[in-house]
Formats: structure tokens, C-alpha cells, sequence
């Protein structure tokens, strides 16, 4: 599949604003992914993404790392998010939208997961569940 | 076979009101391990805090807590071990907290070296206050009190605490949380002030050095086969990456220095608080007595 | 020659500073306090280490005395400056000295009746040991003019300069008993002040306001002390650090006051009994430090030795002006105790009492001495610090065995009737908890809900109630009735009970009201005190009269009068007395 298509299935899954809204999602999941997967989920993910995608996944070091759970992975897809509004000038600094950034993110995480599964076999959607941290794992298996 | 604590021990009920996704939450975490590593029951453990989202750490966590006072945890912290040695104390702050305000805490704790280790959320911004630069801000950062980007240089806090005596100097990155955990329970088993500098993405107002932003440059020291720790002139060195390259894991460790409370020559037959323990007991007023003779 | 007086004299010793006055002074006080007279002395310094005028000033009797008094009856001079700006205080017959080569215009001096001489102290120093022994000529002329026995000065030559070696004493021994010898024989039978020790006299300590704050702490079991030099404080940390370590006091010598404040907390919090000491400035510094130990209702003892200001002020000198911001320091409202010890021995009493307030009511303790309490010497009675009476207790501290009892959890911040929760030190199984600065429930965890926060501010400010039932009521000093009633708080009450005294003895009438406990002030007690004065006198070392204003916040009272003085120096009785005016001294008035 082409990496333009495989955006726009992702935008189409959920109401994006931007193209660009739209990328930053995916390559926020991406690279989270990348964090979390073992070496042979994480190779059999890409070779199912398309060419562009795939330099997401990459990974620096070797082995993920155990204690990687769903507040960091969410933590990647939130920083995709803009959580801040304009300036706050009751209490000062600027007003946020933080309190939606974790469903807004998890959305997010879902359009782009959905999009994912696609690519995917039903076992290799298992398999991949699996080797997800608790409840991120919920997150892609119902998306 | 060591037995090892559930980390779970360590939960708390309370509502936790971190933005989702905040690298303290890999803080949180780690920190419970590295204590259920080291079979620390909460019980022997005092976490003293800031002000700052990260200093509510201790609110979120079943051990004793002291969240004081913004800067202020430092002195805290040493007084509580020096009244009680046998107390884990720890201490967990912000960039703001331990480099800004309690700037002049951190220098002295490091050549004053008490034994204690000091985990700070660096997360390059002021958080609580919603979006301000910090000590740590990169120069030309663009803040709500930097419109026009920071005008200072960032603050090092590695190369200042090598520069000013600390024993244990580490890194560590949110985003690697298993290092982490590791790091803190060394930096606990260090007799001596312990620095645990964390990189600790803010999601929701740093939008410069975000999870991906750190993963592109950080390395691990020990991946280095030839870095050795205890080499101060090469942990200078390292201390100056940052740029392009970010080093992470035990920057420093001196070995064999005494912390500061080993060198309190009144701690060697009891501490403050059982030595109060004691006078209630027995109170000995006759104990005194031969201090009026100096009067005379 | 005038009718001679015995044991009723005040010596000036003055020089520049970095001239020993100091050490000089307190020497020479304690030999009179070995001698068995009552010696009260008092230093006058600059806020320098060399240069400008010093001088100590000793007041010898057979009665004792809680301040110092004019005018003084013999001047050694280690500066011509000396002479000039201590004439006006001789008395007529009394004497300066100095050593030689001195330009001194003697005639003024001699118009009043005072006697001027040169003595040859630095040839007599330089003969019998070297110059810098002009000081221990000086006092053995002083010993000798006044007749008062060597052997008094030679046991604390001895005690004070072995450190130096045998040499250095008996050249000190030999210079003191030449200058003795000389001004003896010059002013022996003619002079009329003389010097006497008491037979028989019980021993009795020469002891400061700070040493004996620091000893009571000590017998009340602080064993943590951290603290920043600052004067007039220092010298509590300095007398607790030089405590042998048998006795366990950890000391810390901070970055800074707010570090100190800090680190009060944090060992207080752990279960010690600890304390910090400083001077307005650093009680500036700590004052955030302060509102952290109400919010999280830790103990805490804070000495605030006064001195004047603002800013840095007067750095070496007395004022009490920091009363109202001691009751109103740090943002908010909590509760905290302020005392203000009047005399040396309550300095010892306020020096354990203010821990067992501390953690019986789980706040900050303030005790305000000043410049003049602080570092004046006075004798003491052996038994005036009796360390049976030194109670600790320690409210509602779980014991651990009581801890052990603990089945149903625990609440740091209990809610009770009296404000006070059963405090838990950390350690323990069952006490696991944390406290913040924020507003909390009674578990201590953070919360700003509108209920929570009404209850817990009730609960804090129950404390001060309950405090306030233990509050000492203000006390009355002299006749029941009285025309005046000079109404003070702290340090002045020396000068204030000896001018009361003064007046009654020359047929006035006066006694003193004394504010000892200042917060929280029970208004009606303080009412009730008030309500039984015909004339109230406010006598405070501020300019805007603090107790008055916070006696008529609390009361509504207004004082009838007030006297203040602000210029760094300490009421004299005769200033108070001459305040007042020629009516009151002498019994006329309205």
C-alpha cells in the first residue's frame, strides 16, 4: 500500500483537521510501536507498512523496554497532540486542553490502529496484542 | 534466592492529576521498582518533594511523604536523614525547584554529600505554572516569560554537580524506564548524595523536546566499553554533550567517600530522634550539670 | 575624702574594636563573680572587626541586677576616644585612666569633679611581658584603684591564658600585679569606690541570655541545631556545637536561613527536637519556611535575638522591633506561639518550654530575645538553672509501642476536638504518611475541596485556642497598686523593675506589667491585667510601640503612655525614670 493511502484511511477513520494532524499521528504510533515491540513483531509490522512508514519503526536499541507501559506509549501519541490554547490571563502562563489530550490521543491511537489492522491478519493482529503493554493492548485490539 | 517486594506495595489510592501521557508516570514507576528491587518497605522510606506536578510524586505513592515547600526539599531531606540515618530518604523535584530556586541547595548537598538520592524531573519547562522557561531551557527557547526565546544558556546540571563535589552523577531518560529504576536503586546503594538527573518529557507545554526528540540523541554510557565512571576528567567531557548527542547512565561515582553523616562525630552513639526516645525514658537531668562548670 | 562605697560601682572598659575590650570585659567580670559580687556586663560593639569604639560595661553589687545602670564611677580608657565620649557618664569623684603619652584635655573632666590620670600601662606591659598586655595592666590598675584583691584576676589570667603556655600567664600575672601595685599606691586611700570580696559568697555562674536558651534546649532535648551566623544569635549554635558529642547535638552550620528553617523542619518531622537561632534578617529569610511547619503542623523552634533595623540596621545592637512580624510572618493563617523571655534564667526555662509547646501543639515556636538579653552577662545562683525542673513532653507524639496498637489505619490530620491529631514518626509500619504543604484531608493528601478545607482550617486554628489556655497570663512586678504601671514585654523588664523600684524608693509610685507569653494573648487576661492599672506606660526598644498596639488590637485598651527608644542602645532605669518625668519619680503625680 501506498503511505499517501494509508493516510488517508486514517484520516478517514476519524475526524482529523490537517493532513499534517493526520501524520503526526501516525508516526507518533509508529514510533511508540517501535519502543514496544519485540524484534520479530516489530519486523513483521513493517513489512506490512508501507516503505515510508517503515523508518518509523525503528529502534535503537536492542531488546524494548519492560517497564515501557501504556502511560509512556501514550505518552508519544499525546506529545503529537497541541494541548495548549492562548494565554491564560486569570492565572497566567497558557491556558490547556490537557484534560483531553489522553482520549483525544487515545482516538487518535485507534484511527491509526484500525488503519494498522488492515494490514494485518487476524493471527498477526493477535500475535502483535500480545506483545503489547497492558491496556495498550485493549486500545488496538477494539480499535 | 532474594525475595523481592510486589511493586504494588508501593500503590497509593489517590486521583493522580498528571497530564496523560507525562514521563513522571515512568518516574512513578521506576521509583516503586527500584525500591521493591531493594526489599524497601514503605514504611522506611521518606520521599520529600518540591512544588511542581512533579512533586506531588510522593501524594501518589504509599510511603512516607513530605511535600514542602518550592526549592526547599534539599535541607528538608538532609536534616530528616541526619535526625533518623536509618531512613531511606529520597528526594523528588522539578528543573525549576532543584536548579532555579533551590539552585543553591543543590550545590551545597553535592559537596556536602549526605546520603541521600536526589531524582529530578527535568522536563525543561515550568509545568505547574503552565509554560515558563527554566534553568534548563535551551537558549532561544519560546516561552510565555521568553517571547522572544531565553536569553540565558541552559543550566548543566551534570557539569555543575561534578564541578561541585557530588559522588554519583546519573542520567536517565523517562522514555527508559527499566535503566531508570536500575539507576535509582544505584544511586540508592551509593553511600552519598546521589543524582539522578531525569529527561522527562513534558507533553503538554514542551513541545521541543518531546519523546522522539530525546530518543534521536540519547545513547547509553555503558554501551561505551571504555567509559569508566570513576574518571572525572572523562565525566567532564561527557558531561558537555548535549547538542547532538546525549549521554545517558552513570555519568560519576566516586567510591569510598564518606557521606556526610558518617562524619558526624555526635551521630556515633545514637541518632537525634532516638536519643530523644531515650531522654523521655530517661531523662538524667544530672547529665547536665557538669556543663555549668565553664561558668564558673 | 567623700564617704567610701563599697560594692556599688560600674566600670567602663573602652577601646577600639580589635583592642581585646571584649574578652578584656568578660574577664574581668568573671573574677568579680569569683570574688562573690553580683556582676551584671554589658558589651558595646560595632559591627566591625577593627576600628572604632567598644567598651564593656560592669556593674558590681551586693544585690543583683538585670541591667546595667549609670552613671559609672571609673573609666580605663585603651583610647583617647574613650575619654571623650564617656565623660558625660562619671560621676563626681570618679575616675579615668589611661595609658601614657594620651592628649587628653583634662580640664572639662576636673570642672566635674572626675579624676584624670595617666598610668604608665604599656611601659609597665612591655617590662613585665609586651604591649599587647596593656590590657591586663589596665585591669590590674582598675583592681588596684578599687582595691580589689589580685588573686581573683590572677585565677582567671591563669584559667584564660593557659591554652598559651605558662609563660604567657605569668607574664600576664606580673603585669597585672605591677599596674596593681602603681595605681594602688596612687589612688588607694583617696579614692572612694572600692571593691571587696564577699565571704562566704555562694558560687555563682557569669552567664549570657544565649548560653543559658542554649542549655535549656539542650536539657529539653533538642539534639539538632542548624542554624547561619548572624549576630546577636550566633553564639547559641556556637555553645551547642562546642557541647561534648557524648551528648549527641548535631549542629549544622547552613548556606542560608531558609536552608536552616528547612532543615528544622525536616529533622522535626523525622522525631528530633530541633531548633534554629538567628536575627531579624534570617527570621526574614525563614518565614516561608515557617508557614510550611503550620500548614503541615510540624514543630518547630525558631530564636529571633533581635536587633536593630530594618534591613541591616544595627547590626551589634538592641531593638525589639520585631514583635508584630514574629505574630503576623508567612502568608496565611496558622497557628504559632510567640515568648519572649525577660531575664537570663527565664532564657533557660524558655529554652526547653518552647519544644514542649512545639510539638503539643505541632507548630512554630518563636522565642524573642534581643542584642542586650542575648550577650549580656550576668551572675547566676548555681540552682537558677535547675535542670530537675526541665519537663519534656511531648503532647501527642506516638510512642512506638502506641503506634504498634494502631489497628484501623492512621490519620496524620485527625480530625479532634482540640485541633491536636496524634502525630506518627516516620518508621513505622502502621504511621506511613504523607504530608503537603497544599491544603490536605486528614489522610494528608492533597485536596481543595470546600468542606475539607473549612474543616481543616478549623482544626488548625483550634490549636491556638488550646494554646492559649496554657498562655501565661501577664504578671505584676512591685506594689499591688500603683500610680504607674510600666507595661513591657521582654528584655526591658530589667530596666523597667529597677526604675519601678527606683521610683517607689524616692516616694513615687510605679510597678511593672510584664508580657511574657505574647501569642496567642488571651484578651481577657490581658483585659484584666490592664484593667487594674491607673496609668499604663508602654516602655518598648521600638518606635512604634508594638505591645501597645497589639495590647489594644486585643483589647481595645489604649496605653496612657508610651516610651521608646530606638537608637540601638538599651534603657538604662535612670532613662526610664527620667522619661517619665519629675511628677511620677517623685510622687506628685496626677
Amino acid at each position: 500500500m501506498e503511505y499517501a493511502q494509508f493516510l488517508r484511511e486514517v484520516r478517514e477513520d476519524g475526524c482529523f483537521v490537517s493532513s499534517e494532524e493526520t501524520e503526526a499521528a501516525v508516526v507518533s504510533v509508529l514510533m511508540a510501536l517501535a519502543q514496544v515491540l519485540p524484534g520479530p513483531q516489530l519486523r513483521a509490522l513493517s513489512s506490512r507498512v508501507p516503505p515510508e512508514a517503515m523508518v518509523y519503526l525503528r529502534r535503537t536499541s536492542s531488546e524494548p523496554d519492560p517497564l515501557f507501559d501504556s502511560h509512556l506509549f501514550l505518552g508519544w501519541v499525546v506529545s503529537s497532540l497541541d494541548a495548549t490554547g492562548m494565554r491564560d490571563k486569570t492565572t497566567g502562563g497558557l491556558d490547556l486542553t490537557a484534560a483531553y489530550s489522553g482520549d483525544e490521543a487515545i482516538r487518535r491511537m485507534g484511527c491509526v490502529f484500525s488503519a494498522l489492522k488492515r494490514q494485518l491478519e487476524p493471527a498477526q493482529q493477535r500475535e502483535l496484542a500480545a506483545a503489547l503493554p497492558e491496556v495498550v493492548d485493549g486500545w488496538f485490539l477494539n480499535a | 534466592m532474594v525475595t523481592r517486594l510486589d511493586p504494588k506495595l508501593f500503590d497509593a489510592t489517590t486521583e493522580n492529576t498528571w497530564c496523560a501521557g507525562c514521563g513522571d508516570f515512568a518516574i512513578l514507576k521506576a521509583l516503586k521498582l527500584a525500591l521493591a528491587d531493594q526489599n524497601i518497605e514503605p514504611h522506611q522510606v521518606l520521599a520529600v518533594s518540591g512544588i511542581g506536578c512533579g512533586s506531588k510524586l510522593p501524594d501518589y505513592m504509599n510511603i512516607n511523604g513530605y511535600m514542602t515547600i518550592h526549592g526547599r526539599p534539599l535541607p528538608v531531606a538532609t536534616a530528616a536523614k541526619l535526625a533518623n540515618p536509618d531512613l531511606h530518604v529520597i528526594v523528588v523535584n522539578g528543573d525549576g525547584d532543584s536548579y532555579g530556586i533551590g539552585g543553591n541547595h543543590f550545590v551545597q548537598s553535592c559537596r556536602r554529600n549526605p546520603n541521600i538520592t536526589h531524582i529530578v524531573e527535568n522536563n525543561q519547562i515550568y509545568g505547574l505554572t503552565k509554560g515558563q522557561y527554566s534553568p534548563t531551557s535551551d537558549k532561544g527557547f519560546v516561552t510565555t516569560t521568553s517571547p522572544d526565546g531565553s536569553i540565558e544558556l541552559a543550566l548543566n546540571p551534570l557539569a555543575v554537580a561534578l564541578a561541585a563535589g557530588a559522588t554519583f552523577i546519573a542520567r536517565a531518560f523517562a522514555g527508559q524506564p527499566k535503566p531508570m529504576a536500575q539507576m535509582i536503586a544505584e544511586g540508592m546503594q551509593h553511600r552519598g548524595y546521589a543524582l539522578i538527573d531525569v529527561l522527562q518529557p513534558c507533553v503538554t507545554f514542551n513541545r521541543v523536546n518531546t519523546y522522539d526528540w530525546y530518543r534521536k540523541r540519547v545513547y547509553d554510557l555503558q554501551e561505551e566499553e571504555s567509559y569508566d565512571p570513576s574518571d572525572r576528567e572523562a565525566a567532564w567531557q561527557k558531561a558537555q554533550e548535549w547538542e547532538e548527542r546525549i549521554p545517558l547512565g552513570i555519568l560519576y561515582r566516586a567510591e569510598g567517600m564518606p557521606a556526610y553523616e558518617d562524619q558526624v562525630k555526635a551521630l556515633e552513639g545514637g541518632s537525634p530522634v532516638s536519643r530523644l526516645t531515650e531522654l523521655v525514658r530517661n531523662p538524667r537531668p544530672e547529665q547536665y550539670e557538669p556543663l555549668k562548670e565553664e561558668f564558673l | 575624702m567623700a564617704n567610701v562605697v563599697t560594692n556599688d560601682m560600674s566600670i567602663v572598659i573602652g577601646g577600639d574594636a580589635g583592642q581585646g575590650v571584649e574578652s578584656s570585659g568578660a574577664g574581668f567580670c568573671l573574677s568579680f563573680a569569683r570574688a562573690g559580687l553580683h556582676v551584671f556586663g554589658m558589651q558595646d560593639y560595632r559591627s566591625r572587626i577593627r576600628g572604632g569604639h567598644n567598651f564593656y560595661q560592669i556593674r558590681l553589687s551586693t544585690e543583683p541586677r538585670l541591667s546595667h545602670s549609670n552613671p559609672v564611677h571609673l573609666v580605663l580608657a585603651l583610647t583617647p576616644e574613650t575619654v571623650q565620649l564617656h565623660m558625660d557618664q562619671l560621676v563626681e569623684g570618679g575616675a579615668v585612666i589611661f595609658p601614657e603619652k594620651f592628649e587628653v584635655d583634662p580640664e572639662p573632666l576636673k570642672e566635674r569633679g572626675v579624676r584624670v590620670d595617666s598610668l604608665p600601662l604599656m611601659r609597665i606591659a612591655e617590662e613585665h611581658g609586651s604591649k599587647v598586655m596593656t590590657n591586663t595592666a589596665a585591669l590590674g590598675a582598675a583592681a588596684g584603684i578599687t582595691e580589689f584583691p589580685l588573686e581573683f584576676m590572677e585565677s582567671v589570667i591563669r584559667d584564660n591564658f593557659a591554652p598559651k603556655g605558662q609563660e604567657i600567664v605569668d607574664a600576664n600575672i606580673k603585669v597585672a600585679q605591677a599596674a596593681y601595685d602603681l595605681a594602688q599606691q596612687r589612688y588607694g586611700s583617696d579614692f572612694p569606690y572600692k571593691l571587696s570580696p564577699i565571704k562566704d559568697a555562694p558560687k555563682r555562674m557569669l552567664i549570657n541570655g544565649n548560653e543559658a536558651l542554649a542549655m535549656g534546649a539542650l536539657a529539653g532535648g533538642c539534639r539538632f541545631v542548624a542554624a547561619y551566623p548572624m549576630s546577636p544569635a550566633t553564639s547559641i549554635i556556637e555553645w551547642l556545637a562546642a557541647v561534648p558529642h557524648e551528648y549527641g547535638v548535631v549542629t549544622k552550620h547552613a548556606e542560608d536561613e531558609i536552608a536552616a528553617a528547612c532543615m528544622v523542619i525536616g529533622a522535626s518531622f523525622t522525631g528530633a527536637r530541633a531548633m534554629t537561632a538567628t536575627s531579624g534578617g534570617g527570621f526574614c529569610l525563614m518565614v516561608e519556611a515557617m508557614g510550611l511547619a503550620g500548614m503541615t503542623e510540624v514543630p518547630m523552634v525558631i530564636v529571633n535575638s533581635q536587633r536593630g533595623g530594618p534591613s541591616t540596621g544595627l547590626p551589634t545592637r538592641t531593638e525589639q522591633s520585631d514583635l508584630l512580624f514574629a505574630i503576623n510572618a508567612s502568608q496565611g493563617e496558622f497557628p504559632r506561639i510567640v515568648t519572649a523571655p525577660g531575664t537570663i534564667e527565664e532564657c533557660f526555662e524558655a529554652g526547653w518550654r518552647a519544644f514542649n509547646l512545639a510539638e503539643k501543639y505541632q507548630c512554630p515556636v518563636v522565642v524573642m530575645v534581643d542584642t542586650f538579653i542575648s550577650s549580656t552577662l550576668r551572675t547566676l545562683e548555681m540552682d537558677a538553672i535547675d535542670f530537675s525542673t526541665v519537663e519534656i513532653d511531648r503532647g501527642s507524639t506516638l510512642t512506638y509501642e502506641e503506634l504498634d496498637r494502631l489497628t484501623d489505619g492512621y490519620n496524620r490530620f485527625q480530625l479532634t476536638e482540640s485541633g491536636i491529631s496524634p502525630r506518627a514518626i516516620p518508621g513505622h509500619p502502621s504511621g506511613v504518611f504523607a504530608a503537603s504543604s497544599d491544603e490536605h484531608d486528614e489522610t494528608g493528601h492533597i485536596t481543595e475541596e470546600i468542606e475539607n478545607r473549612r474543616r481543616m482550617m478549623r482544626k488548625r486554628m483550634r490549636k491556638l485556642q488550646e494554646a492559649e489556655k496554657e498562655a501565661r497570663p501577664p504578671d505584676f512586678y512591685g506594689p499591688e497598686e500603683a500610680e504607674t504601671t510600666l507595661v513591657c514585654w521582654g528584655s526591658t523588664f530589667g530596666a523597667c523593675k529597677e526604675a519601678a523600684d527606683d521610683i517607689n524608693a524616692a516616694g513615687g509610685s510605679a510597678n511593672v506589667l510584664r508580657f511574657l507569653d505574647l501569642w496567642p494573648l488571651s484578651e481577657e487576661a490581658a483585659a484584666t491585667a490592664l484593667g487594674r492599672c491607673r496609668r499604663t506606660v508602654a516602655v518598648e526598644q521600638n518606635y512604634t510601640s508594638q505591645l501597645a498596639k497589639l495590647l489594644r488590637m486585643t483589647t481595645g485598651i489604649r496605653m496612657d503612655q508610651t516610651m521608646n527608644k530606638y537608637d540601638g542602645r538599651p534603657f538604662a532605669p535612670e532613662e526610664i525614670v527620667a522619661g517619665l518625668g519629675k511628677e511620677v519619680a517623685s510622687g506628685h503625680a496626677a
